[in-house]
C-alpha cells in the first residue's frame, strides 16, 4: 500500500513541498493519503467529517512542512499530524452521540459480518466515552494493529505513556462492555487480556 | 464471532470515494492558493474556465471597447477606470448560451454580444452591444449594484429576473419578476414583474422574443436588423484578470442518447479533479436536457460549485435544480447545499 521511499527522497521532497512546487505537494499527497485517511478512520471509526479533517491534515502538513526534521519519515509525520487533527477533533466535538449501547438481544440474527458490524459501532459507541487521548492510543494500537513504539512515534508520547493509555482504554472499555456480551466477545477478540503487552 | 481458529478481525476501513478524494484535492490546491504568500500562480483558469463551442469570450482588447458608465452615447468607449479590471466580452454564434457572472446567471441569446465588467467589490457593470440577454440576479439589498446598460438605456437591478434586448440606439427591457430601474436619457422608469419598457413607455406584456431563435427569426426588428457577422469573431486567450467568478456553460443543445448522456456525466465527473472547469461546463451542457441526467448533472454542477467554495454559483444552481427538478432525486441534497451556500459564511 505504501511507497517505499527512502529518507533523503522524503527530504528532498519536504523541500519541494516547503518551496510551494505544486507536483511535489500533490506527489506526497498521493504517497500518503491512504495511510493519513487510515489513520483518521481507525480513531474516528467512520468517514463522516473525513474529508474536513484530511483537509485539515494536509493543510496543516503544508503549512509546516518547512519544519519537518527528517527524524521521521514523510508517511510518519503525516500519520502524526493526523493523530493530532483526530484529537483535536474529539475534544472539539462536544456532543457525545446520546445513544446507549443497544442491547445485545437485539442483534439482527447471528449472521458474522452483521454481528460484526453492530460490535464496530457499539465499540466506537463505548470509544466516543473515553478519554480522546486513551482512544486515540488504543484504536491505533489495538484495532489498527500499529506497534505500541509506533503509535508513541505518531503521537509524540512515550512508550510508557501509550501503554498506559492503552491499558486504560481497555478498562474503560471493559467496563462499558460488561452488560453487553457482544461487545465484550468483539473487544476480547481484538485485544486479548493482557494488551499492554504488545508492541 | 468467536470461530475459533480464525483470526482476530478488524473491522474494515472503509474506503474513500475516488469523487471524495478528487474534491478533496481540489479544495486543498484551492486554500494553497488562497494562503500562498506570493500571487504570481493565481489560478486564473479556475475562474476563467474552458468555453463551450459557440461561446467566444475575448478580454485582451476589452479595455479598448468598453464603453464609460455614464456615456449616453451608444458604443464602445475606453475603460471607465484606470484601476478597474477588464472587463470580458461574451459573443454568441448561432446558440444561445448561459454564464454565471458575479451573482446572476445570464442567458445571452443567439448572436449577441454581452460585455461583462466590475466586480463584487465595485458592483457590476454590463454592457450589451447587441442582441439580447436575460439575467436572473439575486436581489440587490445590501450587495454591489448591478448595472445593464444598452446602447443609452440604462438598467440598474433592484432584483430581478428580466431580458434586455438592444433596439437601435437604445434597447427594450422586459421584467419576469422583481423591480428594475430603467435611465434613458434624463427620464426614470421603474419597470416590475409582467411589465415591458419599450423604449418610451411602460406597459404591460412581453417582449416578442422567442427562446433561442436564430438571429432574424422570429426576433424584434430591432434585434432582427442587426445582422450576426458573416463569420464568429476569434477567440482570444483567456487573460481577464480580475474579473468575478464567471462560469461559462456550454450553449443549449439537443440532449443525446442516454448512453452517450451517461458517458458524459461519468467523463465530467472523471474530470473534477484534473479539469474542474470543463467538468463544470460539461455538467451544466447536460444539465441544458430534460433526463434524469440533466437532473444529475445540473445538481453536480451545483455541488462541484460548492466544492470550489463558489457558494453564489452553488445556491443559483441548487435553486435551479429545485425548480427545474422538484421531484428529482437529489432534491434532499440540493436544499440542504443551498442551505449551506446560502448561509453564513464556513
Amino acid at each position: 500500500m505504501l511507497s517505499v521511499v527512502s529518507r533523503s527522497d522524503d527530504a528532498d521532497l519536504a523541500v519541494r513541498c516547503a518551496a510551494g512546487d505544486r507536483a511535489a505537494q500533490r506527489d506526497l499527497f498521493l504517497r500518503t493519503r491512504a495511510a493519513v485517511h487510515r489513520t483518521l478512520f481507525r480513531v474516528l471509526g467512520s468517514n463522516q467529517d473525513i474529508e474536513d479533517l484530511l483537509h485539515e491534515v494536509y493543510l496543516a502538513a503544508f503549512r509546516s512542512i518547512g519544519n519537518y526534521g527528517g527524524r521521521a519519515s514523510l508517511l510518519t509525520w503525516c500519520c502524526g499530524i493526523a493523530a493530532n487533527v483526530a484529537l483535536s477533533h474529539l475534544r472539539r466535538r462536544r456532543t457525545v452521540p446520546t445513544e446507549a449501547v443497544d442491547q445485545p438481544s437485539g442483534a439482527p440474527g447471528a449472521e458474522r459480518v452483521v454481528r460484526a458490524r453492530i460490535a464496530v459501532g457499539r465499540l466506537y459507541a463505548a470509544l466516543d466515552r473515553i478519554d480522546p487521548v486513551q482512544r486515540i492510543a488504543f484504536t491505533l494500537a489495538v484495532i489498527d494493529g500499529r506497534a505500541l513504539a509506533e503509535v508513541a512515534e505518531l503521537t509524540g508520547a512515550s512508550l510508557s505513556a501509550v501503554k498506559t493509555q492503552v491499558w486504560r482504554a481497555r478498562k474503560a472499555l471493559d467496563k462499558r462492555a460488561a452488560a453487553d456480551p457482544l461487545l465484550r466477545e468483539y473487544v476480547e477478540e481484538l485485544a486479548p487480556s493482557g494488551v499492554e503487552e504488545v508492541g | 464471532m468467536s470461530h475459533h481458529g480464525d483470526p482476530p478481525e478488524r473491522p474494515p476501513v472503509e474506503a474513500l470515494p475516488d469523487l471524495s478524494w478528487a474534491r478533496l484535492e481540489r479544495r486543498l490546491w484551492q486554500s494553497l492558493d488562497a494562503v500562498a504568500p506570493e500571487p504570481a500562480p493565481r489560478r486564473r483558469s479556475w475562474r476563467w474556465p474552458a468555453v463551450g463551442a459557440g461561446l467566444i469570450v475575448v478580454a485582451a482588447a476589452a479595455a479598448l471597447v468598453w464603453p464609460r458608465p455614464s456615456t449616453p452615447t451608444p458604443g464602445p468607449a475606453p475603460a471607465a477606470a484606470v484601476d478597474a479590471p477588464r472587463p470580458s466580452r461574451v459573443a454568441t454564434a448561432a446558440a444561445a448560451t448561459d454564464v454565471v457572472f458575479g451573482d446572476a446567471d445570464i442567458q445571452i441569446g443567439p448572436h449577441s454580444t454581452l460585455f461583462l465588467g466590475g466586480s463584487d467589490q465595485r458592483g457590476f457593470d454590463l454592457y450589451l452591444e447587441r442582441g439580447r440577454a436575460s439575467f436572473e440576479v439575486t436581489p440587490r439589498a445590501g450587495r454591489p449594484a448591478f448595472v445593464v446598460r444598452a446602447g443609452s438605456t440604462r438598467v440598474t437591478v433592484v432584483g430581478t429576473g428580466f431580458t434586455v434586448a438592444r433596439d437601435g440606439d437604445g434597447a427594450q427591457v422586459e421584467v419576469r419578476h422583481g423591480l428594475v430601474e430603467i435611465t434613458a436619457g434624463a427620464a426614470r422608469y421603474q419597470v416590475r414583474g409582467g411589465e415591458v419598457w419599450d423604449g418610451h413607455a411602460v406597459r404591460p406584456g412581453q417582449l416578442a422574443l422567442v427562446e433561442d431563435a436564430p438571429a432574424g427569426s422570429a426576433l424584434t426588428p430591432a434585434i432582427a436588423t442587426a445582422p450576426p457577422p458573416a463569420a464568429p469573431p476569434p477567440a482570444a486567450p483567456l487573460s481577464s484578470p480580475a474579473a468575478p467568478s464567471t462560469v461559462p456553460r456550454a450553449p443549449r443543445a439537443a440532449p443525446g442518447p442516454a448512453l452517450d448522456r451517461k458517458a458524459a456525466f461519468a467523463a465530467a465527473a472523471a474530470q473534477e479533479a484534473t479539469a474542474p472547469d470543463a467538468a463544470q461546463t460539461a455538467y451544466l451542457s447536460l444539465a441544458a436536457g430534460r433526463d434524469a441526467w440533466a437532473a444529475n448533472a445540473l445538481y453536480a454542477a451545483a455541488r462541484l460549485a460548492d466544492d470550489r467554495g463558489d457558494r453564489a454559483t452553488a445556491a443559483r444552481l441548487a435553486r435551479r435544480y429545485l425548480t427545474r427538478f422538484p421531484t428529482g432525486g437529489n432534491v434532499v441534497d440540493a436544499r440542504a447545499l443551498l442551505s449551506r451556500a446560502a448561509g453564513p459564511a464556513r
